[in-house]
């Protein structure tokens, strides 16, 4: 097999994650979520790829095609971007497929990969190293010390990017191969259930520290604390998930519900803070 | 009145959030607290009053842009009328919970006026104007996000202090009370999310396992973290080798 053609350096690639990096969120809506942030990503790419005038219309359809519905989480979620970066590179090299054809192939690789890439972003940035940085800032900013809010930040904006660059530069390479590749040996899935366990447990050691509930009667709450401690937090946690996959998942209703009970446990003088 | 203003700037700024990357942290409530905390020339109370508004909110994440609660807005709440009147920490924080939750009624009517731009930039795209694309997406973007949020913010800050301070002296025990033990169960919300968002429930035992790594042991988030990798990787490779 001969080398294989290429428009984009990795320049072109860093420079298309920054461009998603900084508008990813402002655009977000409802309607389309973070898409419009990708086409604003993908102009310089797009316009290195159809430099010529008579290209004009495939220029159009590329933009068109990257504003439909998207919305992922914006570092492990650049591996898609980079996917998709791929695929359009090889299909204004190759002109293999038809417009509705790529369409079709770009747009469902995307939508396929977003929400596992997500799942995946959401806990191991979002978290588990966010909370971590949180962590070692609140110590220091709890007394006011700025200095143990400015060196978290500085380091996680340093490893965010790094990790999201990284990521575009790997789905990059493959979608200029093949997607069946990510699909092969169960990689995928293996990372979903990794990050899947490392996200459990650190949602469980936060929500030990940060939710709290206690009953006014002290000698009843002491003989909870004998039995298990923090039995109490953790069933509520347990009782708000099965209210939220069983009954409604409106967040604003429960939460609404949850100071309604609250008022009422504060009434009856049944449960303190 | 001009620090209401900068406070209403900042954060209808930071709510655009430009850099994904860096905007959680540089526009997140501890860097927020801190910069109205500049505002108010006590950078110290600040911070302070935010460490304990971020306490309260440890654990949240926006699956999909979807948060329970907005810490944005609460910030840009709680911290100025927390300086200004010289409340103390506890009071600010039931002030700020409330405020969270009213956000995530304003982030919704953001979300659904943004579609416009969306419609807009699909009209650019199709055209191939691509000044047009980057118009819409981004600098009008930011442009709404800050007319919507700064004056929400300008009239809570502005006109806000004294009528909380009213609203606070007449307060029953009962309803403060009644707010904090929500304060505390509230964050139950945000991990119960994440449970459903990660979509595995047979994985809770790793959920009670972390639980009770702090519980008990009062490890970390680090300490935690170690652990939780060191299980992944064991059940990661025990799968592989079983194939």
């Amino acid at each position: 097999m001969s080398e294989k053609k290429t428009i984009l350096t990795q320049k072109d690639v860093i420079r298309f994650f920054l461009r998603w990096s900084l508008a990813c969120e402002t655009p977000h809506s409802y309607e389309r979520m973070q898409a419009p942030a990708l086409c604003f990503a993908f102009i310089p790419a797009l316009k290195k790829m159809y430099p010529n005038p008579e290209d004009h219309q495939l220029l159009c359809d590329a933009l068109t095609r990257q504003n439909q519905y998207f919305n992922t989480q914006g570092i492990w979620g650049a591996s898609v971007l980079g996917i998709a970066l791929g695929m359009e590179e090889e299909q204004a090299i190759t002109r293999a497929m038809d417009p509705e054809q790529a369409n079709a192939a770009i747009n469902g690789v995307k939508t396929g990969f977003m929400g596992p890439m997500a799942g995946v972003g959401d806990t191991i940035d979002w978290a588990t190293l966010m909370y971590i940085f949180v962590g070692i800032a609140l110590p220091y900013t709890s007394e006011g010390n700025p200095f143990g809010l400015i060196f978290p930040v500085i380091v996680f904006a340093i490893v965010m990017h790094i990790e999201g660059i990284v990521m575009t530069t790997i789905g990059y390479k493959f979608g200029r191969e093949s997607i069946a590749k990510l699909f092969e040996g169960g990689l995928v899935n293996l990372l979903i259930s990794t990050s899947a366990i490392i996200g459990m447990m650190m949602m469980g050691s936060l929500a030990s520290s940060y939710v709290s509930f206690r009953l006014r009667s002290e000698t009843v709450q002491g003989v909870m604390d004998k039995i298990l401690p923090g039995m109490l937090p953790l069933l509520i946690v347990f009782i708000v998930y099965i209210v939220m996959t069983r009954v409604t998942d409106k967040i604003g209703r429960i939460a609404l519900g949850i100071i309604i009970v609250s008022l009422v446990l504060s009434i009856l003088k049944i449960a303190t803070a | 009145m001009i620090q209401a203003l900068l406070v209403a700037l900042w954060h209808g700024f930071s709510k655009s959030a430009w850099g994904y990357a860096t905007a959680y942290q540089y526009c997140g409530i501890l860097a927020s607290s801190w910069i109205y905390g500049i505002i108010y020339g006590n950078p110290t109370q600040g911070l302070i009053i935010g460490s304990a508004i971020q306490s309260i909110y440890m654990g949240l994440v926006a699956p999909g842009g979807n948060s329970p609660s907005d810490t944005g807005l609460a910030t840009a709440i709680a911290v100025p009328i927390g300086l200004t009147t010289g409340l103390d920490v506890d009071t600010c924080l039931t002030l700020a919970v409330p405020v969270g939750l009213l956000g995530t009624v304003v982030q919704q009517l953001i979300y659904t006026i943004k579609g416009y731009n969306a419609r807009m930039v699909d009209k650019c795209a199709a055209a191939g104007d691509t000044r047009g694309v980057t118009l819409w997406a981004f600098w009008l973007a930011t442009v709404f996000t800050l007319l919507l949020y700064g004056p929400i913010v300008f009239v809570g800050v502005y006109f806000g202090t004294e009528l909380v301070q009213k609203v606070l002296e007449f307060l029953p025990a009962w309803l403060t009370t009644g707010l904090s033990i929500a304060g505390g169960i509230l964050p139950s919300l945000g991990f119960a999310l994440t449970i459903k968002v990660i979509g595995k429930p047979t994985y809770i035992p790793f959920f009670i396992m972390g639980f009770y790594l702090t519980k008990f042991l009062g490890l970390g988030t680090m300490a935690v973290a170690v652990f939780a990798v060191c299980a992944a990787l064991m059940i990661a490779f025990l799968s592989m080798e079983n194939k």
